[in-house]
């Protein structure tokens, strides 16, 4: 179907109070709950306060407010949690784009049943590594990062509020060139509005205290639909500027995007002798593998290729290169090797530059579509 | 499922994980980012800890009976420790534990023993004397942009979260020193200068002048193994001529705290513990890793009853009388000391058998005695 939009908002005023822009994510999935729709939702959640977002399953409508509110230190991965734990269930999952395409190319290997899901989307401007961005508070707003009750990226902006009620924001762009802000994957992400999944909420283009929403499925259509007339939430239309307004937001983030592929992929890319810097470092803990969504292979042909060898790190090739050769032409830049890896080796670079080539020569675009890869063979796996 | 915050118990290193628990088990890892020591990034030990735990776990105490050992139920097990210890002299009973409890427990086997008149107590520190220095790092930041960093052992390879740190400090420019009995490892390949030893003693006893030429306040020793405890004074006084700081790098998630409440126990002083008692309780403490399996069973043949209390089932039991199960990390709360001696309380993230017995209860029921 045609992306349909709408703007909608809660009718419950505890949750327009504690979601944001209306607390419409927060009571579409209290309605999955309780239309019993799905078993359970999957959703991020604080864990001891904003800096600390984790995935959270939630099966008790009731609960589904603690987790209301958007959090950006919340570099999370879901795509394995659905794949590994949820496959039993019916279940509405709150997704980031990176877990969107997760998602996508793990359905693409029937790693769950689609049916099963319902996949709500939110607009995703980027996240922020926990311990850094607490360290850019104290330096950059000079505040006490306890102090701060709620942060959120808005108009180039990353804006905190602080417990006395005031808020401060310092451009982005002022960060990253300084080296903080928002992690490496992100700023590097080609994707704000996951359009991969039944419907995608956030705040672009939207009123004040609405969300904007683009309907992608018949099911998110349905869904929709069902909450209207359930009473839970309301709708309107929003104006022909409203929808320019988001594509143009859409667009900026894109073309910021694109200043940070290039230094990342290409002036900024690892030189040969950095890598071998890098490998030399590989203690073979397989954190990158155990955290890589596309990785799911039963039998893993790294840890056939390789004996553990504590007096020197694994050969580049067996390593590295085989998991290269199996999983980066699916790769969604998604960052989290980078982020487990003890030795700080920025792998994702390499994955995700060699998904780029690979989309250039067969056009295709991981986290996409519903075909495999070209080439792709399951017998590998 | 729930995704719960805990503290890696594999080293002493104190990284968070996070434990994902399904029906009241622990089914995998998911990184813990906003830990600040590691980041969500763990090493393969720790995120496999919970997979050989579970793998060698058992929930009812074993008996030796004509060189097997047998399952007992857990009241008349207590009630024959209970008895054993009663018809022994105080000095005749011997305590090992490790830095694999908690503060907690730590505290509760030290108040224990003192009821019991059990003076033959200690932890064993592989050589490691109780930390109290001034000389100790107070933040692994510091590590990050120091200018040069001497390290003795395989650091990368053991305790990778520190490696983590050396690999920063080394994107950053610091000068990396190392020193080890290999050829080669992780950590010499990733030294600008690398030293082969044959001795950690001999080679703090004649201590190189280009490393000490290079070490100043801001300058860190790191070692994770010392070959006696006289090392430990050794690298001190090297620090105290230059004002460099060290980290000690301790073998087990609690071994700082332990060392606070428990003798410590080097390789002579446990095997004078051993040798000068009758009946000894173990306590989650891989002695047979300490001297290899052949020697320890000889010198434990010669005693008369030993107990002993663990997480998960050991490979060599045929020498002990009793073997109790006791809760695994992920079954109980606490508090663990890091090796630069930061506490930090952890949750209980599933619960434990009802039938399997804390050290605590374990303990109270013999003071009952």
């Amino acid at each position: 179907m045609d992306s349909e939009f709408l703007e909608i908002k809660s009718k419950d005023d505890e949750v327009c109070k504690l979601g944001e822009c209306g607390g419409s994510v927060t009571s579409i999935l209290k309605y999955l709950l309780e239309s019993k729709l799905v078993d359970k939702v999957l959703t991020i959640g604080k864990y001891d306060d904003i800096y600390d977002g984790v995935p959270v399953l939630i099966e008790n409508p009731k609960d589904v407010n603690k987790t209301a509110g958007s959090l950006h230190c919340a570099p999370t991965m879901i795509g394995d949690l659905v794949s590994k734990f949820l496959n039993d269930f019916k279940v509405g999952v709150v997704v980031k784009p990176c877990d969107s395409m997760a998602l996508n190319e793990l359905e693409k290997r029937k790693r769950f049943d689609r049916d099963n899901l319902y996949i709500i989307g939110l607009n995703c401007g980027g996240t922020l590594m926990p311990h850094p961005a607490q360290k850019m508070f104290e330096l950059f707003y000079d505040v006490n990062p306890e102090d701060i009750l709620k942060e959120e990226i808005d108009k180039g902006q990353i804006i905190i509020e602080l417990k006395d009620g005031t808020e401060k924001g310092v451009k982005i762009d002022d960060l990253e060139d300084k080296g903080w802000g928002r992690r490496e994957n992100c700023q590097r992400c080609e994707i704000m509005i996951p359009r991969n999944t039944d419907l995608v909420c956030g705040n672009w283009g939207a009123d004040d205290g609405w969300t904007f929403v683009e309907i992608i499925t018949e099911k998110g259509k349905e869904l929709i639909q069902a909450g209207i007339k359930a009473g839970v939430i309301e709708s309107k239309s929003p104006k022909q500027e409203q929808i320019e307004k988001r594509a143009k937001l859409e667009k900026i983030m894109i073309n910021l995007m694109k200043k940070f592929e290039t230094k990342h992929l290409e002036t900024e890319y690892p030189s040969l002798e950095e890598w071998d810097k890098y490998w030399n470092r590989c203690i073979e803990c397989y954190g990158c593998r155990d955290v890589c969504p596309i990785c799911w292979c039963r039998e893993c042909e790294i840890e056939k290729l390789n004996k553990e060898n504590h007096s020197k790190s694994p050969d580049p090739l067996t390593f590295q290169g085989v998991k290269l050769s199996h999983m980066s032409y699916s790769c969604i830049n998604c960052g989290q090797c980078d982020d487990v890896c003890p030795m700080e080796i920025p792998l994702s670079k390499l994955f995700y530059k060699l998904q780029k080539k690979y989309r250039k020569k067969t056009g295709y675009n991981a986290g996409f579509g519903e075909e495999l890869p070209p080439l792709y063979s399951p017998e590998m796996e | 499922m729930l995704i719960k915050h805990s503290i890696c118990p594999s080293c002493s290193v104190g990284c968070g994980i996070n434990l994902i628990c399904i029906d009241n088990e622990v089914v995998g890892t998911y990184p813990y980012k906003k830990h600040p020591i590691n980041e969500g990034k763990n090493c393969s030990n720790g995120k496999n800890y919970y997979k050989i735990n579970k793998k060698n776990s058992f929930k009812t105490p074993l008996k030796n009976s004509g060189n097997k050992l047998i399952e007992f139920d857990w009241d008349r097990t207590v009630g024959s420790i209970s008895e054993i210890i009663s018809s022994y002299h105080s000095d005749e009973i011997g305590i090992i534990s490790s830095g694999k409890i908690t503060n907690e427990e730590a505290t509760f086997l030290k108040n224990f023993a003192k009821k019991k008149g059990i003076r033959k107590i200690g932890v064993y520190s592989h050589n490691f004397p109780k930390i109290s220095t001034e000389k100790l790092i107070s933040n692994y930041d510091e590590l990050n942009n120091a200018p040069f960093l001497f390290i003795i052992g395989d650091i990368f390879v053991k305790n990778p979260l520190i490696g983590r740190r050396i690999a920063i400090a080394s994107d950053n420019g610091s000068k990396i020193f190392s020193a080890d009995y290999s050829d080669t490892s992780i950590t010499s390949i990733n030294s600008d200068n690398y030293f082969k030893i044959s001795s950690i003693t001999e080679f703090l006893n004649n201590f190189p002048k280009e490393i000490e030429n290079e070490l100043n306040k801001d300058s860190v020793i790191i070692f994770n193994q010392l070959e006696d405890k006289e090392d430990f004074e050794k690298i001190e006084k090297i620090s105290n001529n230059n004002d460099s700081k060290i980290l000690p790098v301790l073998s087990d998630p609690n071994s700082y705290g332990t060392m606070e409440y428990l003798p410590t126990l080097d390789k002579n002083d446990l095997i004078d513990l051993i040798d000068g008692v009758k009946v000894l309780i173990i306590i989650n403490s891989d002695i047979g890793d300490y001297f290899g399996h052949a020697e320890i069973n000889s010198k434990l043949k010669k005693l008369d009853e030993i107990m002993f209390l663990t997480e998960s089932l050991p490979e060599y039991m045929s020498n002990f009388d009793y073997v109790l199960p006791i809760p695994q990390m992920s079954e109980k709360s606490g508090t663990l000391t890091n090796t630069i001696g930061k506490s930090q309380s952890f949750e209980k993230v599933v619960r434990k058998d009802e039938s399997v017995f804390s050290i605590e209860k374990i303990f109270n029921e013999i003071l009952k005695d």
